[in-house]
């Protein structure tokens, strides 16, 4: 081959392989190009789907949230109806003790036969004895129309006395007789069934 | 081992002359039962002034008390231990609800109660607070709990006492309430008398105070060093009373032998102390603490409650049945024996500790009978004989 031969073969080599070169690249351009609208696309949709994940879990959360604050503010109005009726309950107890005492219709604690003369002194070295020290008030079973009349003219102190007793493990027969001794109560059924159920 | 005359000599010549005792050295004890060192066994019904509720040396308390002192005797109050937590706790819960104290002694834990009744009134704008008890009453030897003590604080030569104690006749609710006012920081009162020979305070008192402290806001507080831990039937007395009160004191049976007191409050009083009002170097310490847990884990039982107030109505039974026996008084195994007039009682007690029954005569006329919670019904009809054996020869 002559010299100018080898010219020409070596320029078309040239020519051919730039091309192909220049396809090449394209090509190569092309696919990275696809790759990023792929990338660009998935992390759209994945962007999508993570706002819709985060949407939906505040929505839980502000439903679980609405639900306990209505269930806080039924408890809230539980309480304090209950406050009031205890409040009520404290109020009748008050008055019911307020009339219990010696002046209004109870027996008021006898002296022993030691005891001297009413108005003397007090002296310190004497007591007066241990019997039935209140009895029922006739005047507050006569204000409360309607209950039932051991309940109430039951004194609060007896029922007290009683709720007290039956926590810490005495029988009915224990608390009737302390209500007979302390409290002259003859008959502390309706107390007793109050505090312990109906006998069985 | 020195015999009795022997130990005598040297209590005679070291001891303040603060006690007369019984002529017995005691040695050994278990359950109900003690004994002297010439092997004489004697039926305990005093329990070492109603501290040994769980009879001598219960394996419990011996074992809860042997297992800390091998672990941690003494670390004070600057730390935490568990036992004082755990122990405050159940006596928070088994009561009052509020917080506790610790201490040494039964007087210590009136003291306690004492100054949170001041400091709780000084947060109401009282300047001048005062407290008011009973005539009878007795909550103990140091100054305070003294000063409370009204019959012990006539002693002229251990005065001057401390300012701001009123007493009342015993039982008399009108006197009660017309002591209360507005500089009343507490009404300080015994549900039964037991130094001056065991006197329930009679409900109607009880209401009154109550009461009168409702309407003056001053608190109620309850010496429970005798009555509490079981000794009446209830864990507390005063769940065999028709009041609630607001503080309750604790001591004797609590540690069975191991000196422990407390002050427990409900929620009225809980934070009226603070900190540097008050503090003990010993006391809530994990030996005595240790003791009192096991205590309450055998006497906060119903069968044991049920038990001690059946057996002390057999007590009483008994002894109503015998001639010199003028009646009886008192709850569950904390009994008083009114002797007919003219039986010397001081006489009965020294003849009974011949006889092997041991008693104590608190007043003239009177014998108290304060036995371990476990006796058993053969031990209560056996005491009950040696005492009409003893009256009999009286």
């Amino acid at each position: 081959m002559s010299s100018s031969d080898r010219t020409v073969r070596r320029q078309e080599i040239e020519d051919s392989t730039a091309t192909r070169l220049a396809a090449i690249v394209a090509a190569a351009e092309q696919a990275a190009k696809q790759v990023i609208d792929e990338a660009e696309e998935e992390a759209r949709s994945r962007l999508i789907d993570a706002r819709e994940e985060a949407d939906r879990i505040v929505a839980e959360r502000l439903a679980g949230l609405a639900g306990l604050t209505e269930e806080i503010a039924a408890q809230a109005e539980a309480l304090r109806r209950q406050s009031e009726a205890l409040q009520r309950a404290l109020a009748e107890a008050k008055a019911e003790l307020g009339g219990a005492g010696s002046p209004a219709g109870s027996t008021p604690i006898g002296r022993r036969a030691t005891d001297r003369d009413p108005g003397s002194e007090p002296d310190p070295g004497v007591r007066k004895p241990l019997g039935p020290a209140l009895t029922v008030v006739d005047s507050v079973a006569a204000e409360a129309p309607g209950a039932g009349p051991e309940e109430a003219g039951t004194p609060a102190g007896a029922r007290l006395l009683a709720t007290q007793m039956a926590v810490s493990g005495s029988s009915r027969t224990e608390i009737e007789e302390r209500l007979r001794s302390g409290f002259a109560i003859k008959d502390a059924r309706a107390i007793l069934d109050a505090i312990l159920g109906p006998e069985a | 081992m020195m015999g009795l005359a022997e130990t005598r000599a040297l209590e005679e010549r070291y001891l303040m002359r603060t006690y007369k005792r019984g002529a017995v050295d005691f040695v050994r004890g278990e359950g109900v039962y003690l004994y002297d060192a010439d092997g004489k066994e004697y039926l305990d019904f005093l329990a070492g002034i109603s501290v040994c509720s769980l009879g001598h040396c219960h394996p419990a308390v011996v074992d809860a008390v042997t297992r800390q002192v091998q672990r941690l005797m003494h670390v004070s109050n600057l730390f935490y231990t568990e036992p004082m937590a755990r122990l405050a706790q159940r006596l928070s819960e088994s009561s009052l609800g509020g917080r506790v104290f610790f201490c040494n002694s039964g007087t210590e834990a009136n003291e306690a109660a004492i100054k949170v009744a001041r400091k709780h009134a000084h947060g109401r704008g009282i300047a001048a607070p005062e407290i008011v008890s009973f005539e009878g009453e007795f909550h103990g030897r140091s100054y305070g709990a003294l000063s409370a003590t009204p019959k012990l604080a006539r002693n002229e030569a251990l005065g001057p006492y401390l300012p701001g104690f009123r007493a009342v006749p015993d039982n008399d609710a009108e006197a009660l309430r017309a002591a209360v006012g507005p500089n009343t920081a507490a009404v300080l009162i015994e549900p039964i008398q037991g130094e001056s020979g065991v006197w329930p305070t009679a409900d109607e008192a009880l209401l009154a105070a109550r009461e009168a402290c409702d309407a003056s806001g001053a608190l109620l507080i309850f010496d429970e060093i005798q009555t509490g831990i079981g000794r009446t039937g209830s864990l507390w007395a005063y769940e065999q009373t028709p009041v609630r009160p607001d503080v309750i004191t604790s001591a004797k049976a609590l540690g069975n032998g191991m000196p422990i007191g407390a002050c427990i409050t409900g929620p009225a009083a809980a934070e009226a102390l603070e900190p540097g009002d008050h503090g003990s170097t010993f006391a809530a310490g994990p030996i005595g603490t240790s003791a009192a847990l096991a205590v309450l884990d055998a006497v906060d039982d119903p069968t044991l409650l049920r038990s001690v107030r059946e057996l002390g109505a057999r007590l009483r039974s008994g002894l109503e049945e015998l001639p010199g026996v003028a009646g009886t008084r008192g709850r569950g195994l904390m009994v008083g024996v009114a002797l007919d007039e003219g039986i010397d009682a001081a006489a009965r007690g020294a003849d009974l500790l011949e006889r092997g029954l041991v008693v104590n005569v608190p007043a003239p006329g009177t014998l108290r009978l304060l036995p371990p919670l476990v006796v058993e019904a053969e031990q209560i009809d056996r005491a009950v004989g040696l005492i009409g054996e003893s009256l009999a020869a009286s």
